[in-house]
């Protein structure tokens, strides 16, 4: 062992240290740039792998909903070589109430039915007549007790028959007997008036008298006008001399006849639910099989050949677009839990705008419906085996659209599955 | 003066921190491209004293100076002694892609080495790093998805963030049989943890790009442990070609380790319930990781007290490494020869009262084959190293600084070279906290 001898000044090495060490430093500790080296190692990086599964089947069901009180009630008829025979009648019925009893119906009173038309949604012959009768209903109905498959009764007595062909709003005047049958409940001033009027006046039916078009009337946007009333004296002189009357009930019935035989390997989907599909599917991580996704799809071909073998004549159009929607569903949830129900439609995640998902894509002539979000989220690891995947098109809102798809008998290109796509390792 | 001496110390300290860092405020730690395999890279520390000479010091010791080099030194221990360090390495590395800076900043070695017996039995307990993974690889590139007229066209940019390494917690004797021969033998507790982070961004370039695919992130966690065993020699031979000259004679073998690991991924998703934290992690794999069998040897001659010549050879056998929970770990190990000399010299044991004369300077070079064989290349290293230590003048305490440049790898096979400059500061604790003299 040696033996140390210190003699050093004192403090020189700590000054020394502390120059050389800062120097060294700032020589080293650069900053790093945003280059990257080394990306051609094995398992340096992942990789982007999809699996394609397919739906061991696709059973149709026919839904009884609800039909009153959507945003639209439709009327008309029309044959669609695909869809059917198509015949909807509908039901309506004004409000009673006014404004602080100004309003008086004479006999000289006028009531016009006014049908705000959605334009956008007509099914049929854009450009043709639609013949119409109004009709005086036999029995009282409620907007929220109506089904698309319920059977109306009318009295036969026609209260008005206009035609439509363009407009944007249809005025109907309706006869002078039915006015003042409605006029004896408007007049009433007991406090019953309301409650009789909702048990005792039925209201009118729109029956179609040609199968040239099924219209979709707004139901919030009509109303009935009143006019030729009698004003009280003490009213406001601000007070119109006309009166609008708001719908208080509506809906619509629809009977479907003559549907195609299509092919087995189609299936027709109505946005009624007349006809919806079912399937079941295990969406959980374990039956996917992949840990890492980064997106997972349902995905149904539309059957173009099928729309395409049952064209429509000229200037007819058929309603066919729409969203795919897909709604989990407990047995005795029906159909409460899809009419109005939440349909898995939104995608969201990091980095990720909310977009709206199971549209037609035409360069893909195909269905998506995004399922990442709810299986990120965990949203199927603990679904009930026996619950149904209930597969709805588009929104039930008094419109009439229809669509046909692939189903599992379809060949392996066109039949539905579920690709998903997610990242590996090549330890994962 | 002890305070000031400390006090110099701390600030190296702290500034080596500060400066260690990224605009973002976080450290660095971006290290060898060539950790992403195995267990990454190597680590060969030994002895603070014989860094400045790039040695791993199997066969060189200094008395006031901790040394985990070879269990057999310990044995000649007379003051109680710790040891502690910290690092900066910086990397310049190209391939035929690109290139990249990275630095990482690292705490290296504790060490606490006690006399049981001066200069006959001593102990010491330490942890320390076996091997540092640290990198980043970030990669780029296209692919198209599904049917036709139904297929997507992607845009893949991922990252692969590693970061971790394998560590030992040992505890160790050395006895000096008699004043020519001493061994030593050090079991340890060897652990791994390594943490690979993936992410991954998939952007739809279609000109109708309705499906929207989400970022992924997770990250795959390598852990396990297993037991290590360490043998040391120590041969001195006094006066051998002339009085007052020493030579010394080092061996140390490290018996491979059979670590007991696992790899699970951790699950990277959000919980649809309040209630619910986590979900489980996926084990990946199971299975050992073998480090292999290490072996050390060194000659040592000193002229005098004044100046030493060292040299050193490294063998690690990493054609038997093993990893059973990492599957690309295959077919790229080959056995590891690194081959090293130095030449240490210490003026201050002259009694000059030069101001150059007070410090310990250390010089050194070596040669590593490496341990990696990439496409029929070797990675091998050739490294250049200086030191210099600054004794307290009123103990046996120093400072060592030790600087080292080198390069690593090639850039052919679109493989990666790598410019590497280093800094490391030891603090080497001798008698202050241990040993007061008696004189005092």
């Amino acid at each position: 062992m040696y033996k140390v001898k210190r003699t050093l000044p004192q403090g020189r090495p700590a000054i020394v240290a502390g120059i050389l060490s800062i120097f060294v430093i700032l020589q080293l500790a650069g900053c790093k740039d945003s280059g990257s080296v080394g990306g051609g190692f094995p398992g340096s990086g992942t990789n982007v792998q999809v699996d394609t599964l397919e739906l061991s089947d696709l059973t149709v069901d026919t839904l009884s909903t609800i039909s009153g009180g959507l945003d639209h009630f439709s009327i008309g008829r029309f044959q669609d070589p695909l869809f059917g025979d198509i015949s909807t009648k509908g039901l309506l019925k004004p409000v009673v109430n006014d404004s602080n009893g100004v309003y008086t119906f004479t006999e000289n009173t006028n009531l016009q039915l006014r049908l705000a038309v959605n334009k956008e949604a007509v099914y049929g012959d854009t450009l043709a007549a639609g013949q119409f009768d109004v009709v005086e209903l036999a029995k009282i109905f409620r907007g929220n007790e109506v089904n698309y498959n319920s059977e109306i009764q009318t009295t036969g007595s026609t209260v008005a028959s206009f035609s439509a062909t363009n407009e944007d709003t249809i005025k109907v005047d309706l006869s002078e007997s039915w006015v003042q049958k409605f006029a004896a409940f408007y007049n009433d001033s007991t406090t019953m008036r309301d409650s009789v009027y909702v048990r005792q006046f039925p209201g009118l039916a729109i029956v179609p008298r040609n199968s040239s078009k099924i219209i979709p009337i707004n139901a919030v946007g009509s109303s009935f006008l009143a006019t030729n009333l009698d004003i009280s004296a003490d009213a406001d002189s601000t007070v119109g001399d006309s009166l609008s009357l708001n719908l208080r009930d509506w809906a619509f019935t629809i009977d479907r006849t003559n549907v195609s035989g299509t092919d087995a390997s189609s299936t027709i989907i109505h946005n009624t639910l007349e006809r919806a599909a079912w399937f079941k599917f295990d969406f959980s991580k374990s039956n996917l099989g992949a840990r890492n996704i980064v997106n997972v799809k349902l995905v149904f071909q539309r059957d173009n050949t099928m729309l395409n073998a049952s064209p429509l004549g000229p200037n007819e159009v058929r309603r066919t677009n729409g969203n795919m929607r897909l709604h989990l569903v407990e047995g005795d949830e029906l159909p409460q839990s899809i009419d109005p129900g939440r349909p898995f439609v939104l995608p969201s995640g990091p980095g990720i705008s909310n977009t709206d998902t199971g549209f037609y894509q035409e360069s893909d002539e195909a269905y998506f419906i995004d399922l990442t979000n709810p299986i990120l989220s965990n949203r199927f690891e603990d679904v009930d085996p026996e619950d149904r995947f209930y597969l709805t098109f588009g929104l039930n809102d008094g419109t009439i659209r229809s669509s046909i798809i692939f189903n599992t008998r379809a060949g392996m290109s066109t039949s539905p599955k579920v690709i998903v796509t997610s990242t590996k390792t090549e330890n994962n | 003066m002890q305070k000031r001496f400390l006090i110099t110390f701390f600030l190296c300290f702290s500034t080596l921190l500060t400066f260690a860092q990224t605009n973002d405020g976080s450290f660095v730690d971006e290290g060898s491209a060539y950790s992403q395999f195995g267990i990454g890279v190597p680590v060969d520390y030994g002895s603070p004293a014989a860094d400045g000479m790039g040695l791993v010091g199997v066969s060189y010791m200094e008395p006031a100076v901790a040394s985990m080099a070879n269990p057999a030194q310990w044995g000649s221990t007379v003051y109680g002694m710790a040891t502690g360090g910290i690092g900066i390495n910086t990397y310049r590395a190209e391939d035929n892609f690109g290139s990249a800076q990275n630095s990482l900043l690292y705490v290296d070695q504790f060490q606490l080495q006690l006399p049981i017996y001066k200069n006959k039995l001593g102990i010491s307990a330490s942890f320390s790093p076996y091997s540092r993974s640290a990198y980043q690889v970030a990669e780029s590139g296209t692919k198209v998805v599904g049917d036709a007229g139904t297929e997507d066209n992607l845009e893949i940019e991922s990252t692969n963030t590693g970061s971790g390494g394998v560590h030992r917690l040992e505890l160790g004797f050395g006895w000096n049989i008699n004043s020519n021969i001493a061994v030593g033998y050090a079991p340890s507790l060897v652990f791994v943890s390594i943490d690979n982070e993936f992410q991954t961004r998939v952007i739809n370039t279609s000109p109708d790009p309705g499906t929207i695919y989400f970022p992924s992130t997770f990250t795959e966690q390598t852990s396990g442990s297993g037991f290590g065993h360490r043998f040391g020699t120590f041969f001195t031979f006094p006066s051998l070609l002339k009085e007052g000259d020493q030579l010394n004679l080092g061996a140390t073998l490290s018996l491979p380790v059979d670590i007991d690991a696992e790899r699970i991924q951790e699950d990277n998703r959000v919980s649809r319930k309040a209630d619910e934290d986590e979900f489980d992690d996926l084990t990946l794999a199971e299975g050992s990781i073998k480090i292999p069998l290490g072996l050390t040897t060194g000659l040592t001659y000193k002229p005098s007290n004044k100046l030493a010549l060292s040299t050193e050879l490294l063998y690690q056998r990493w054609s038997d490494y093993e990893n059973e929970v990492k599957n690309e770990d295959t077919g790229v190990f080959t056995d590891r020869l690194k081959l090293g000399a130095g030449i240490s010299y210490f003026p201050f044991t002259t009694g000059s009262n030069k101001f150059l004369s007070g410090f310990k300077y250390r010089f050194g070079a070596s040669y590593d084959s490496g341990y990696l064989q990439v496409d029929g290349e070797n990675i091998n290293t050739i490294m250049f190293s200086a030191g210099i230590g600054l004794l307290s003048p009123n103990s046996n305490s120093s400072v060592d600084l030790s600087f080292e440049y080198g390069f690593r790898g090639t850039k052919s096979q679109n493989l990666v070279k790598e410019d590497i400059w280093g800094f490391k500061l030891s603090l080497n604790l001798a008698e202050i906290f241990f040993f007061r003299p008696k004189l005092q």
